[in-house]
């Protein structure tokens, strides 16, 4: 029991991603050329650096036996300091091969240049002439002197060129991806370089434009019919309001504003409106009591100056109101109409 | 031809000596005339900016700005701003750091005031002699300005850690690594200008520009400067010391009253006081056509001084019109990655130029053959070589770099066309620009 219930809890294996599943040789398939590549390298700049700073000149006196054991004496804390180096930052190899991984983005492709640039330069020029002075002692080339043209170094030249032409060849893709992206960059300051002087012109044609300002107390403009002002209740020529109690704006307005009261008349069986109060001051004008009302008797004014003192006096009542407004027109029907 | 001259307050002095007047009674009556003249002279220049401000900016809206108080223009509003500013009570919050809450305003407004002491305002004419109008004419004139222009900074720190209110400390932060930040791009184009002038008292640049003014060779320079010294007088876009939209109102939220305006006043110089500096270092300072002679030689002077210069403030609240506050970390990496490369490739360009002896950039420093017979004392007095002239002098290899830098001035020169032309076009982003250019392309071709 305990058993089985451990073993249903314990989570399923996940199914491993690809590339945690197949072994490390198959991924990075290069991986170990470079690696191996790696190691012949640095063996070849460490004999390069040696041979430039004329470390191996007294070898050449010595006799096989004293070369042998020169090697063995003084060749092993090198040979060792190398393993060591191979040993601790082989993955460095890994990552020459595979810039892009690092850091999982391609920052470095941005700076990539840069490091190219100097690099090159650096073995370009040669300024120490390690390179130059092994190649000429290497090969069985003298220096040219043709009159009036300062030494000129034939291995050298070739020694430069196979630089750049090694440049450009493993760094092609590098190169061309740095330059994208400068590319991109340099659009972007274009762009911004741009923008800049067409938002000024913009701004500087506006001195020139008339105002569009309405001074508002001197001047107005005509509201639209359909702009949300106060509410008012309407009525008919008569002077008799169109309201029949049904308070479905009070069910519509979103923030319960509306108080409708409403006694039924024994005779007609109706409701007849009683009172209609609205709290405009937390009124949002959304217009839904308008939109709602059946017989359309709430509606709202184009009237927006009605400031006050005291949030009570916001409390509009419409019924009052409506009383007021149209008591000489119920008067001259004979009053009959008040409800 | 250089002139030997002499500054206006000099002459005044020689005259209040010719009166009979003590030497010390003198100076301390210079001193008070020199006082009453700026103190007069920046609250007008204040009044008249507020206005002219509010006005400008209302036309780039579209709506007419204050026009309420002294009829349509509103020209008396300034001064119903200053009144109401002056009745108002001066209150001091309870937890302030009161010594360097009260001390702030002056720390901000006092180094601005002194910077009028270098500033040239003119030439005149009297009694047959060149007169500068200039307080002193001191030889470290721009690093005078710029040691003054850091000074704020510490009264803007004093007010923001004063006030005892969080958004006061924030915009004084914010003001404070801004100002640093962007006196650094401000320092060296001003170097550029100064190798230009081979001197840093104003008068000098402003006589080094006679044939050409400095802006042509020094165009990038003078764009740094231009934008620099918007944000060192924390105006927009860079007025994020004073963002009212996220630290209420910075380091001045605590202030009322007159203490206030101090503040307000200190900002307002300081935008004269940057726009003149444009001027001087980079437009001729006074320099221009004199349409009425040597008579009126102090007026015509001083009217193209104060011309420029007011073009520069119109350029400052253009800006602020036109531009939306950027971000702070948009403001660190504008300064450090933009601003201060651009600068520092002008002040390579400019040294390598004058090395060279580039006679657009230093032909007024290569004295003619008449300075070998003022040396031997044949002459009273020497001039330097016309551009022309010193192009004939050059060296091969300073011809070749002559050419060089004209070939870089034509690139410089087609990408600054380039971008007019784009402007001139009217508004459309780059994609849309070369899909039509191409449309273009193929209707010719059909």
């Amino acid at each position: 029991m305990t058993e089985e219930t451990n073993i249903s809890i314990l989570p399923e294996p996940e199914a491993a991603s690809e590339y945690h599943e197949k072994p490390f040789a198959e991924t990075v398939s290069s991986g170990f050329k470079v690696f191996a590549l790696f190691a012949i390298g640095w063996f070849l700049i460490v004999f390069l650096i040696l041979k430039g700073l004329h470390l191996l000149d007294e070898t050449a006196g010595l006799t096989l036996s004293g070369k042998i054991v020169l090697a063995l004496v003084a060749g092993t804390p090198l040979v060792l300091a190398v393993l060591v180096l191979l040993r601790f930052y082989w993955w460095l190899s890994l990552y020459m091969a595979h810039f892009s991984i690092w850091g999982r983005a391609l920052n470095w492709a941005k700076y990539f240049w840069f490091v190219a640039l100097i690099a090159s330069t650096y073995a370009y020029i040669d300024p120490l002439d390690n390179v130059g002075r092994s190649i000429a002692r290497a090969l069985p080339i003298d220096q040219l002197a043709v009159y009036g043209i300062p030494p000129f170094n034939p291995a050298l030249v070739l020694f430069r060129l196979v630089v750049l032409l090694l440049i450009l060849l493993f760094c092609f893709s590098y190169i061309k991806l740095a330059a994208e992206i400068a590319w991109n960059w340099m659009k972007e300051a274009w762009e911004m370089a741009v923008s800049f002087p067409q938002g000024l012109v913009i701004s500087a044609t506006n001195f020139l434009r008339p105002n569009i300002c309405v001074e508002y107390p001197e001047y107005r403009d005509e509201l639209p019919e359909n702009f949300r002002g106060r509410h008012l209740l309407a009525s008919d020529d008569s002077g008799k309001h169109l309201c029949i109690a049904c308070r479905a704006c009070e069910r519509a307005c979103p923030d319960r504003l509306i108080l409708i009261s409403a006694v039924r008349n024994p005779e007609t069986k109706k409701l007849e409106l009683t009172g209609f109060l609205l709290d405009n001051s937390r009124c949002c004008f959304c217009g839904l009591c308008e939109d709602s009302c059946p017989t359309y008797a709430v509606r709202h004014t184009t009237d927006f100056e009605y400031s006050c003192y005291d949030r009570s006096d916001l409390v509009l009542d419409l019924f009052g109101e409506y009383i007021v407004r149209t008591a000489e027109a119920r008067g001259k029907l004979g009053g009959a109409n008040v409800s | 031809m250089i002139v030997s001259s002499t500054t206006i307050w000099e002459a005044l002095r020689g005259l209040l000596l010719g009166w009979g007047i003590p030497y010390a009674w003198a100076q301390a009556i210079m001193l008070f005339v020199a006082f009453l003249t700026v103190a007069l002279f920046i609250i007008i220049t204040v009044l008249l900016l507020t206005l002219l401000e509010r006005r400008l900016i209302g036309w780039i809206q579209l709506r007419p700005g204050p026009n309420r108080v002294g009829g349509r223009t509103g020209i008396l509003q300034p001064i119903a701003d200053a009144l109401k500013l002056l009745f108002k009570e001066d209150i001091i919050p309870l937890n302030v750091d009161r010594p360097s809450y009260l001390c702030a305003p002056y720390v901000v407004f006092i180094p601005v005031m002194l910077m009028f002491v270098v500033l040239p305002f003119g030439i005149s004419i009297i009694n047959g002699a060149y007169k500068y109008i200039i307080i002193s004419d001191l030889n470290i004139g721009l690093a005078y300005i710029i040691a003054l222009g850091s000074i704020q900074v510490i009264g803007i720190i004093m007010a923001g850690w004063g006030s005892g209110n969080k958004y006061a400390l924030f915009g004084a932060m914010r003001s404070v690594a801004q100002i640093i930040s962007y006196e650094v791009p401000m320092v060296l184009s001003l170097i550029s200008v100064a190798l230009f002038a081979g001197s840093l008292s104003l008068i000098d640049i402003v006589q080094a520009q006679s044939t050409l003014w400095a802006f042509i060779p020094l165009f990038p320079a003078f764009i740094i400067m231009l934008i620099t010294a918007i944000a060192e007088t924390n105006r927009c876009p860079f007025d994020l010391p004073e963002a009212e939209s996220e630290i209420v109102a910075g380091f001045h939220i605590e202030y009322s009253g007159m203490r206030f305006a101090l503040f307000y006043l200190a900002e307002y110089v300081s935008i004269f006081v940057m726009s003149s500096l444009i001027t001087i270092c980079f437009f001729g300072g006074w320099k221009g056509p004199m349409f009425l002679g040597e008579s009126g030689l102090w007026f015509t002077s001083m009217f193209w001084f104060m011309a420029k210069t007011f073009f520069f403030v119109w350029c400052f609240i253009w800006f602020r019109g036109t531009f939306p506050r950027i971000r702070v970390d948009q403001l660190m990496v504008f300064a450090w990655k933009f601003l201060l490369p651009v600068a520092v490739l002008q002040l390579i360009y400019v040294g390598w130029a004058i090395t060279y002896r580039n006679p657009v950039f230093s032909a007024f420093r290569i004295p003619s053959n008449s300075a070998l017979q003022a040396y031997k004392g044949e002459l009273s007095s020497y001039d330097y070589m016309t551009m022309g002239g010193a192009l004939k002098v050059l060296t091969t290899s300073e011809q070749v770099a002559f050419g060089i830098s004209v070939i870089v001035a034509i690139g410089v020169a087609l990408f600054l066309a380039a971008i007019l032309w784009r402007t001139y076009l009217g508004y459309k982003p780059s994609h849309v620009f070369t899909m039509e250019l191409a449309q273009k392309g193929r209707e010719n071709d059909d």
